[in-house]
């Protein structure tokens, strides 16, 4: 009997001591450019529920471009921006869903700048990788599955991020060593990631643009969108926010919206209507800066106060 | 399946809980169909070649059997005896010559008939060839062997016999196993041995070590140097073929330790395939050390029946001759594999003959042969002399060979060593040291086996608290600098294209 429960004493202490070590070194190898990401979603998580009544979705132009703060402080109305960078349109979904687990918002806005991309059949790459900052349900299953497939080894890497980021090893740094933060304070600036630095910069003349379709998953994505929003009775408005390069589904969003019933604003058409300046509103050639996220938050947070009850 | 592969770390452990817990009268059950259902992942129709060798096998013992009792004319009993195991052999290598020479064969004789202006029109198969055809037909004939000599009685149990045959640790890879030590472990429905599974788990993670960090990283060096010769000459050569030898000891023996991990937990011992060969002082030392259960497969059932040493030296040599070409051609249809046969070979005859010339010379000018200096400089000879070999075994062809032995003797660039180009060649800087103190790793291993210094053994005599850190830190190590997981596209085992 001693034997037996030496064994498994033994058994136990082995194992623990790997899953601690494999979980540690996995904390270790991560991609630390997530780390903003990941830190933004468990903030969002951290939020009260039902305290907003718009949510902002997106990628990098939404996540820098848009100052949630600004509508409650102008317009009474509370907003917060739960973009992410890279955020493509089915991760956006996702966020989308994830949000309407604890808030009801009455109207959506997403950015619509990846619209064209539906992250699927990926590598471990950083997107899917802080997505794991989303706890599991419904709509999460079906997104791996759209990211994965049926790749037991991808879901693997997924749950353990040693399988999938042993090979970083060789590019580890000081902040690889610490534990998950970033420098914005997510709670104050409700979500938004406000740039200071001035970049001119000039935004693409939108006459120039050549006009695409948009492909078949990514309208499938939007129809899940819709329909979501629909069920929960929130109102959607999609924008594009200008940049230096062109944006070639104007012309498709705009039918879309028309057929569905949403709205569409495209400001690569009405920069000037907004206030964004190519001189003083933009931190590089793509992001708009904190000057350039007010304008923005304030004509969104007009438009939504003149046209919906909030 | 491979053993580096997600698969199989979830059907090994239910294989063996499944194993332990079911009753003893079907234990070899469960394992045969865990067996065929491992080896159908590769491919389910296949299945049907182990299936037919198996029963080839198994009948032409219970005849011989028969024969041995119930035939009182001895000269007849030997005469049928030697018949059916000449159908068993004619049999089991017809199916492999077809899967595996078939090709080869027909294209040499055509192009032979071709010198003449003779055209001769042979179909040309494209059967892809079953995996470990060539190891689960070897050990099935040595049990046919063995029941023909007598060493071992016939196994009446058909199912326990296809279980030998197919037994999923050593399927695909070897070793090859006797039926004189393996049938007999198979009969006994094994218990759960703490000390066995700690034991088997040792094995198995020192064999991940070496496939997974040593082999596979290696790999990523050769490939490229070995893909673009043209770029990669002379010292990129010599240093991709001496990562080669390391690279296929680590990855074949590496399979070998996995294959006796996994088979120690289920109570089952399988026989050494390796003992630190590159330590070996020469040739034939060496080929006693590598591969062993190959090389006494064709010692016990060709080079014995050949003659053996027993009909004068020139005889001797041309069996050992034949026994190594042999061997090469067992390792794939192509020349290259038996210029790499035919050099081992030729090593072992040179190193005979000139053994009195070497013994002389070394008491001329007064040399100890057995100080540990003149050792180490045998074991480098014979290193040097065994990896120009390698070559042939690498090369994608004979022709590919002569052209890396060219660029080796003719392409002066020993700087590229030492001025970081070899950073450049799959592996960066990192990688390359971590390889580097593998190799140590590795050698530190070897030298302690060859002391008689069993390191498993070692680390499971200590304490639990010890041997927890070791087991978890060593898993670790693997799962840190292994090349696995999804952005790796898993590497299959050298070995299995035999």
């Amino acid at each position: 009997m001693k034997r037996i429960i030496n064994a498994l004493l033994s058994c136990i202490a082995t194992l623990s001591l790997l899953i601690a070590m494999i979980a540690g070194l996995g904390h270790i190898l991560r991609p630390t450019n997530t780390d903003s990401a990941i830190t933004a979603i468990r903030t969002f998580h951290n939020q009260p529920e039902n305290s907003f009544d718009v949510i902002g979705y997106g990628s990098s132009h939404m996540w820098m471009g848009f100052d949630a703060k600004t509508m409650e402080e102008k317009y009474g109305i509370s907003a917060y921006n739960y973009g992410c960078n890279w955020q493509h349109i089915n991760t956006t979904e996702l966020f989308i869903k994830d949000s309407f687990r604890t808030q009801s918002p009455k109207v959506i806005l997403v950015e619509l700048f990846m619209v064209n991309h539906v992250l699927n059949d990926v590598e471990m790459e950083g997107e899917v990788y802080y997505t794991r900052a989303i706890s599991d349900f419904e709509g999460k299953r079906e997104y791996l599955k759209q990211c994965f497939g049926d790749d037991k080894e991808r879901y693997l890497a997924y749950y353990m991020p040693l399988c999938a980021f042993h090979e970083n090893w060789t590019n580890l740094n000081a902040k690889s060593f610490k534990s998950i933060a970033s420098d914005t304070d997510y709670n104050a600036t409700k979500g938004s990631v406000l740039n200071e630095n001035i970049v001119p910069m000039k935004i693409a003349d939108y006459t120039t643009f050549e006009q695409l379709e948009l492909e078949e998953s990514s309208l499938k994505v939007l129809d899940n969108i819709v329909n979501l929003c629909r069920e929960n009775g929130t109102e959607i408005i999609f924008y594009v926010q200008p940049y230096g390069f062109g944006y070639n589904y104007s012309d498709a969003m705009t039918k879309y919206a028309q057929d569905n019933g949403c709205v569409f604003i495209d400001m690569y058409k009405i920069a000037a209507e907004v206030g964004i300046d190519e001189n003083t509103d933009y931190c590089d050639n793509e992001h708009l800066n904190k000057y350039g996220a007010y304008k923005v938050a304030d004509y969104l947070g007009k438009y939504i106060s003149e046209n919906y009850n909030l | 399946m491979l053993f580096n592969s997600l698969d199989f770390m979830i059907f090994f452990p239910v294989v063996t809980l499944i194993y332990f817990v079911i009753p003893n009268k079907i234990k070899y059950l469960w394992l045969l169909v865990s067996s065929y259902y491992f080896y159908m992942c590769w491919n389910a129709k296949y299945a049907f070649l182990i299936l037919f060798s198996t029963i080839i096998t198994y009948l032409s013992g219970i005849i011989m059997d028969k024969i041995k009792r119930y035939q009182s004319d001895e000269k007849k009993k030997i005469l049928y005896k030697k018949l059916t195991v000449a159908s068993s052999f004619i049999i089991n290598l017809g199916i492999l010559f077809f899967f595996k020479y078939y090709n080869f064969a027909f294209g040499i004789l055509s192009r032979a008939f071709a010198q003449i202006n003779v055209q001769l029109q042979v179909p040309v198969f494209d059967v892809m060839l079953p995996v470990g055809i060539s190891f689960y037909t070897f050990q099935a004939l040595s049990y046919t062997m063995d029941v023909y000599r007598e060493d071992i009685y016939a196994e009446k149990n058909f199912f326990r016999y296809a279980l030998f045959v197919s037994f999923f640790p050593q399927l695909v890879a070897g070793p090859i196993e006797r039926s004189k030590n393996l049938l007999k472990q198979l009969a006994v429905p094994q218990k759960f041995n703490f000390e066995n599974a700690r034991i088997g788990i040792l094995y198995m993670i020192w064999g991940f070590f070496l496939k997974m960090v040593l082999a596979d990283r290696i790999a990523i060096f050769v490939d490229t140097v070995y893909g673009n010769t043209a770029e990669f000459a002379g010292a990129y050569l010599i240093v991709a073929t001496v990562l080669f030898a390391v690279q296929i000891y680590c990855d074949f023996s590496g399979y070998s330790i996995i294959a006796m991990g996994a088979a120690k937990i289920l109570g089952i011992n399988l026989m050494e395939n390796f003992d630190a060969p590159y330590l070996s002082t020469s040739v034939s030392a060496f080929w006693r050390r590598w591969h062993i259960s190959l090389t006494s497969w064709f010692k016990d059932y060709l080079y014995i029946p050949l003659g053996g040493s027993r009909k004068g030296k020139f005889r001797k040599y041309a069996n050992k001759m034949i026994v190594f070409l042999v061997s090469g051609l067992w390792h794939g249809a192509s020349i290259s594999f038996v210029v790499w046969g035919g050099l081992n070979g030729l090593y072992q005859i040179i190193e005979e003959i000139s053994k009195p010339l070497r013994d002389g010379f070394a008491k001329l000018i007064n040399i100890n042969r057995n100080s540990a200096g003149h050792k180490m400089f045998q074991m480098m000879v014979t290193f040097v002399l065994v990896d120009f070999s390698w070559i042939f075994f690498r090369a994608s062809g004979f022709r590919q060979g002569v052209e890396i032995v060219k660029s080796i003797f003719t392409v002066y660039n020993p700087w590229v060593i030492f001025d970081g180009s070899l950073y450049l060649c799959g592996l960066d800087a990192h990688n390359f040291y971590l390889m580097i103190i593998c190799i140590g790793i590795l050698v530190f291993a070897d030298i302690c086996k060859r002391k008689n210094i069993d390191l498993i053994k070692v680390i499971s005599q200590q304490d639990w608290w010890i041997r927890s850190i070791v087991i978890a830190v060593s898993i670790s190590f693997i799962l840190l600098f292994g090349k696995w997981g999804p952005s790796f596209d898993q590497a299959s085992f050298i070995y299995f294209q035999f």
